[in-house]
């Protein structure tokens, strides 16, 4: 899941390796299967290089300069141990691997061992030592201190305080190896203590702003965008016109644009000769200009979204002073002008840049349709700032690309009549309105409550209590906050300014930062306490703190209960929090951040823009959301008949009957190459350089995701020479030539030829039946070989032999929900649970809610 | 860009009494990103600089005022992808015992701690806003302290401009007032820390450890901020730049304010992760860096890579331009106190032997200039070049990193 190994090996195919004899023969590939590292049954041992493997090499090899005899580079080999017990003796076969994957030894003058020997043992070194590191680097199955990173931290202040903060002011979180979750992988530093007591200032100020403000009514704003974009239409058109016919008359003076009197642009700029041109052209033809736009037939009645001078129309609503802890619901009654293809029927939504969702726009501009969306704006700015735009891709100018998809339609493919904002609609009183306003906000709008200093202190402790998750708190630490407050007091400050500090450092503190829990140093495993379960938990499924229900049931002391802990987590996962897991998890898991990494070539790919991004992400999370709602085996990632779906990407697809907004669940046909979570755009371009596919990649996610086997960082510094060949080669070629060298082949046996198999989907994940090599288009060749000898002739059989591995899957997504929930890596000693688990999940079906339900229910989740 | 002439406020506040003195020597680390195209940017003969290879033509104008150095490689570091991580720490990052991950101080902050004693800070470490997508690695800039923690960067040119030029209104005794709550806040989260502290096992010390060695981070900054109070932050005609600035923009600023940091005297020594990623979007190309840097195979990505190596050091050059039209207080110019080190820790596709390493600046004035410099033996350590520049500044050290010695051929 490293994601830099997975990009890196890419690399190692596509550049490099250019050793000179094709083809890895059949017997080459059996001595690949037979490399097996030995592990111990004890987990106590240390990992075991084969001696079987090793001490022929060794001998032939190695022996005459680092034996007995002579000891070069006081490197002594035969008296090294297979047995990796220590980091020494690892550090030893690390170097030994190095110098031979770099090509340093045997040196040049010696006899050189044969590929399949040296394929053989670059093998066994790089997985053993794949495994003893792992291994020696145990931190005891401990669960460590975390912090919370920046969706914890933000919707554990949702739940004190009603809103959502914007997460680019919080620290940047480490990078997740494999998730964000992971406590022995973050640091922290002076920049994040001033940080977060910066940002919890702020919140606490404005949540004590918001509570004087009280709750606003629910009003109706609506916004008619004809009256607004007519006017400047028209002043713009009248503008043009008027330039236009001095630039006219100049010409037919005789004038040239060179001349100092010639008249200069709408801007002030001197023209040029080609701009001069286009700009006679433009007004000469006026097709897509203000002229013709004033022409239509309801300009009078709403908006037709157009291109101007390669800019766009759209249709804005902004409005000031929203309510951060309250949702709004968002109208558009807009309808598809004339006939364009599907592609130019959805438009994208913004708030002041923050992507809402695709929408397709149904109804004609005759009779409009009325479209709603609830939106949960971010707090932070006081305004919203709607924007509709025709969607299409942005890299691409307007009029070419408008030309390439509709010829000869209308320059407006939609037309909006009107927008809407509603709202705001509120929750339930939250916490901080329960605290600080118990009797409601102050009769006299934005006016402080009159209060005590001794109830000011009483709330300091209260929201510390909660902040802390209702951890028992010290006497000294309430004891400094309170001289804090009176310190602020005394300086000055009303009660509620007074407040604001003490408040904020409770934010600042470990307390609220970290997610820790008691123990005692060297402690065997404890139980957890009821409290502490409820946090683990709720931080696992909600990533936030846990509601007044599960502190009760922790207080009861009934959460332990493994009826009442398995109600829970089915409540838990139907909560509109669980949203969090579904996104957090699903997206760690599968790599997405590598698929918001890859910059999509415009050119190759004009259809695949930004609103077809949004998307395809959403795309896995929603089909991982509803496996584990419907309670479907997860064996449904590797193939399914059904798909989750939203009109944008069934469009892309070419999926037709895909209705109304958002993803559901779509059936597919049985001859559809869809399903699971192969067949999409979201791993089909990740597995891509965003030009051209990646079978390196492709290959090694199937690996690490479906196989649980993921391959090993690539070694640094193998030579990754210019091609050999100037000409471009078919990919199955360079691939031959990646198995030609030893120190490819040695992982690369593994990774190729399933990432081969997935070359019937293009860069986007589109299907295709020839790709371009070099300038012509060829045939691809389906049909290859699984890393267990097994052929495949299609895609489809392809997915049957991942389905022969259904419990390679299975414990690849225990290892990761465990991982993910705890905390913390899953070490080598934790084989025995994993296994557990994974069996378990077996036995039931692989059902994708036992998978959750399981390790809840686990000793390994309950214990500290 | 501007020409910068020498600031009279900074004469009369900071340094009246040397103003005539010789200016102390500066140096800074620039830490670019990815590597360069193997084929059009190594020299590959030693010697003078005479016909510079394609990807260093931006540099002809000063090609008698750097060099360029062949055959250092990071011993320690052993992730192609993790390139800026013990760049200028020279850790065994992954290979020490026990340990996933280690790491140790990084040179500027070591230099810093010498070289900036006396002035407002110790160093100026620089990073930007862009996250994760520059092909860095691990960390939060180029700096990391003592304990190998990552050191925090000011992000982009908007927060570094504040720090340099950015003023507080407040009397004596507010003053007081801000540093002693500052105190009173550090010691309330101190004792919630502390009562973790009693009942966590072994790694969670760890965790709290860190904690704690970042609340005294932040006293240490209040000691100095206390120190420094009385003295104004100098003044500056350059107006603070906008939000937004990204990319090459960025960079060019950024450079700019460096130099304004070291002609005022806030600080010696800094280190710059630049951005990557922006910078090849504010070209107008679409190529996320990482598929940029493995070009190969692509004749459309290798010309672009080229044309990344060629904007890179067309920024340096402009760097170079401004340090040599900053003046100091004695009439010399900021290049001629300066020794600007600009490299990164990988030198294209996977390959992290033979490091990118160029230096410039005539503030170590024994480090020889205008050359391509091949080092006797391959795979010498970074450290060494570290140890050169760091005895160079007048840092008494010995010893750094994976360091064997310092590099006899880089020195006239």
């Amino acid at each position: 899941m490293n994601r830099s190994l997975n990009l890196a090996i890419a690399v190692l195919l596509l550049i490099g390796c250019v050793a000179l004899t094709i083809a890895a023969d059949k017997q080459e590939k059996k001595a690949l299967e037979k490399v097996k590292v030995e592990t111990r049954k004890d987990s106590g041992k240390a990992i075991s290089l084969s001696a079987e493997t090793m001490n022929p090499f060794l001998k032939s090899n190695c022996f005459r300069c680092h034996g007995p005899d002579k000891q070069q580079g006081k490197m002594r080999l035969d008296t090294l141990s297979f047995q990796m017990d220590d980091d020494a003796i690892a550090q030893r076969w690390q170097d030994v691997l190095d110098a031979l994957n770099a090509g340093d030894m045997p040196p040049e003058d010696e006899k050189q061992p044969t590929k399949k020997e040296l394929t053989e043992v670059l093998a066994t070194l790089t997985d053993g030592l794949k495994v003893a590191r792992r291994q020696l680097s145990g931190q005891g199955r401990e669960v460590s201190m975390r912090r919370l990173n920046r969706r914890e931290y933000v919707n554990s202040i949702e739940s004190l305080f009603g809103f959502r903060i914007n997460p680019e002011l919080l620290p940047e979180d480490d990078p997740a190896d494999p998730f964000d979750t992971i406590g022995s992988q973050q640091f922290f530093s002076a920049y994040h203590f001033e940080k977060y007591l910066a940002v919890s200032r702020q919140i606490v100020s404005d949540a004590f702003a918001l509570g004087n403000q009280g709750r606003q009514e629910s009003k109706l704003h609506v916004d008619e965008p004809e009256a607004r974009a007519n006017k400047s239409i028209r002043e713009s058109l009248r503008k043009r016109m008027e330039r236009w016919r001095e630039v006219v008359a100049a010409l037919e003076a005789g004038k040239t644009w060179k001349d100092d009197d010639f008249p200069r642009t709408l801007k002030g700029r001197r023209f040029d000769g080609r701009e001069l041109h286009y700009y006679l052209n433009f007004h000469a033809e006026r097709s897509s200009g203000p002229a013709a736009y004033l022409k239509k037939e309801l300009i009078e009645k709403g908006l037709y979204l157009t291109r101007r001078m390669g800019g766009r129309w759209s249709v804005g609503i902004t409005r000031h002073g929203y309510d951060s802890r309250a949702t709004y619901k968002v109208r558009i009654l807009a309808g598809i002008n004339e006939e364009p293809p599907e592609s130019r029927t959805f438009v994208s939504v913004n708030d002041k840049g923050r992507v809402l969702a695709p929408l397709k726009i149904y109804g004609t501009a005759h009779q409009n349709e009325m479209i709603e969306v609830s939106y949960r704006p971010q707090h932070g700015s006081d305004y919203f700032q709607f924007q509709i735009m025709e969607r299409r891709n942005e890299m691409i100018d307007g009029k070419r690309y408008v030309k390439m998809v509709d010829p000869y339609g209308d320059w407006s493919s939609v037309f909006v009549d009107r927008m809407e904002i509603e709202g705001p609609f509120y929750g339930a009183r939250t916490f901080f309105e329960k605290l600080v306003f118990p009797d409601g906000p102050p009769k006299k709008r934005n006016e402080e409550i009159e209060r005590s200093d001794e109830e000011a202190k009483t709330l300091i402790a209260a929201f510390a209590h909660e902040a802390f998750r209702r951890r028992k708190i010290g006497p000294a630490f309430i004891d400094r906050l309170n001289s804090l407050y009176d310190r602020e007091r005394k300086s000055g400050l009303s009660v509620e300014e007074a407040l604001v500090d003490p408040l904020a450092v409770i934010l600042a503190s470990p307390g609220f930062l970290y997610l820790s829990e008691t123990k005692q140093a060297e402690e065997k495993p404890l139980p957890l306490s009821q409290r502490e379960l409820a946090v683990r938990l709720s931080y696992f499924l909600w990533s936030s703190p846990p509601d007044e229900i599960l502190y009760k049931l922790a207080k009861e002391g009934l959460l332990t209960n493994s009826d009442v802990l398995a109600k829970q987590v089915d409540r838990m996962l139907a909560d509109p929090r669980a949203e969090s897991f579904f996104e957090a998890f699903m997206s760690q898991w599968f790599d997405l951040q590598r698929f918001d990494d890859i910059a999509v070539n415009p050119d190759e790919y004009p259809m695949f823009d930004e609103q077809v991004r949004y998307s395809a992400r959403q795309e896995p999370i929603r089909f991982f959301e509803y496996l584990v709602k419907q309670n479907l085996p997860i064996t449904n990632l590797i193939d399914s008949d059904f798909a989750l779906l939203d009109p944008l990407l069934a469009h892309f697809y070419g999926i037709k009957g895909v209705n109304g907004q958002g993803f559901r669940k779509v059936d597919l046909p049985p001859d559809s190459i869809r399903g699971g979570l192969l067949a999409t755009t979201a791993f089909m371009t990740m597995g891509s350089t965003g030009d051209r596919t990646s079978p390196i990649i492709r290959g090694t996610l199937v690996l690490d995701k479906f196989l649980h086997d993921a391959p090993a960082d690539p070694p640094p510094n193998v030579p990754e020479l210019n091609d050999v060949t100037k000409e471009a080669l078919p990919i199955k070629k360079m691939i031959e030539l990646h198995q030609s060298k030893a120190q490819c082949a040695s992982c690369h046996a593994r990774i190729d030829p399933i990432g081969y198999g997935l070359e019937t989907f293009d860069a986007v994940g589109l299907w295709r039946e020839e790709a371009k090599v070099g300038k012509k288009m060829e045939p691809i060749e389906k049909g290859g070989t699984f890393p267990d000898g097994k052929t495949y002739e299609d895609f489809n059989q392809f997915k049957l032999l991942l389905q022969g591995h259904q419990e390679k899957l299975a414990q690849s997504l225990v290892e990761g929900t465990m991982s993910y929930g705890l905390g913390r890596l899953v070490e080598f000693s934790d084989r025995d649970e994993v296994k557990t688990l994974t069996q378990k999940l077996i036995e039931n079906n692989f059902r994708a809610r036992s998978l959750v339900h399981n390790l809840v229910q686990s000793s390994v989740f309950q214990t500290k | 860009m501007l020409a910068l002439p020498f600031l009279e406020t900074v004469a009369s506040s900071t340094q009246a009494a040397s103003a005539l003195a010789k200016p102390p020597t500066r140096l800074i680390f620039c830490g670019v990103g990815y590597g360069f195209t193997e084929e059009t940017f190594y020299p590959t003969q030693a010697g003078l600089l005479n016909e510079l290879t394609e990807g260093l033509s931006p540099l002809e104008r000063h090609k008698n005022d750097f060099s360029i150095i062949k055959h250092l490689t990071n011993i320690g570091a052993t992730d192609p992808h993790g390139g800026s991580t013990s760049y200028l720490t020279c850790a065994n990052v992954s290979g020490t015992p026990g340990k996933r991950f280690h790491n140790s101080i990084s040179c500027d902050l070591l230099a810093g701690k010498q070289l900036g004693k006396n002035q407002r800070y110790d160093s100026l470490v620089l990073a930007s806003k862009e996250e994760n997508m520059g092909g860095h690695g691990k960390g939060m800039s180029l700096a990391w302290n003592e304990a190998g923690k990552p050191v925090a960067g000011t992000r982009g040119p908007v927060e570094l401009y504040a720090r340099l030029f950015g003023q507080l209104e407040e009397t004596a005794e507010q003053r007081a007032f801000r540093l002693n709550k500052k105190q009173s806040i550090l010691d309330i989260v101190l004792s919630d820390a502390k009562s973790l502290d009693q009942k966590v096992s072994a790694t969670d010390k760890d965790k709290l450890d860190e904690y704690f060695q970042s609340i005294r981070e932040v006293e240490l900054g209040l000691a100095k901020d206390a120190q420094w109070a009385e003295k104004p932050k100098p003044k500056t005609d350059r107006k603070p730049p906008e939000e937004g600035i990204e990319g090459e923009a960025e960079i060019l600023l950024t450079y700019e304010l460096i130099a304004l940091a070291l002609q005022t005297q806030q600080t010696s020594v800094v280190s710059y992760r630049q951005p990557v990623a922006s910078v090849i979007k504010s070209m107008g190309m679409n190529y996320d860096p990482h598929a940029l840097s493995h070009y190969g195979g692509s004749p459309t990505r290798t010309a672009a890579n080229q044309l990344r190596d060629k904007k890179c050091t067309e920024m340096l050059a402009k760097f170079i331009d401004v340090l040599k039209r900053t003046r100091e207080a004695d009439g010399s110019s900021l290049f001629d106190n300066t020794i600007l080190s600009w490299g990164t820790n990988l030198r294209h596709g996977h390959m992290i032997k033979d490091v990118p390493a160029i230096v410039t600046g005539k503030g170590g004035q024994g480090i020889k200039l205008g050359h391509s410099v091949v080092l006797p033996k391959e795979d010498t350590p970074l450290g060494n070049l570290w140890l050169t520049l760091l005895q160079q500044a007048g840092v008494p050290v010995d010893t750094f990193g994976n360091s064997t010695g310092i590099l006899p051929e880089l020195l006239v």
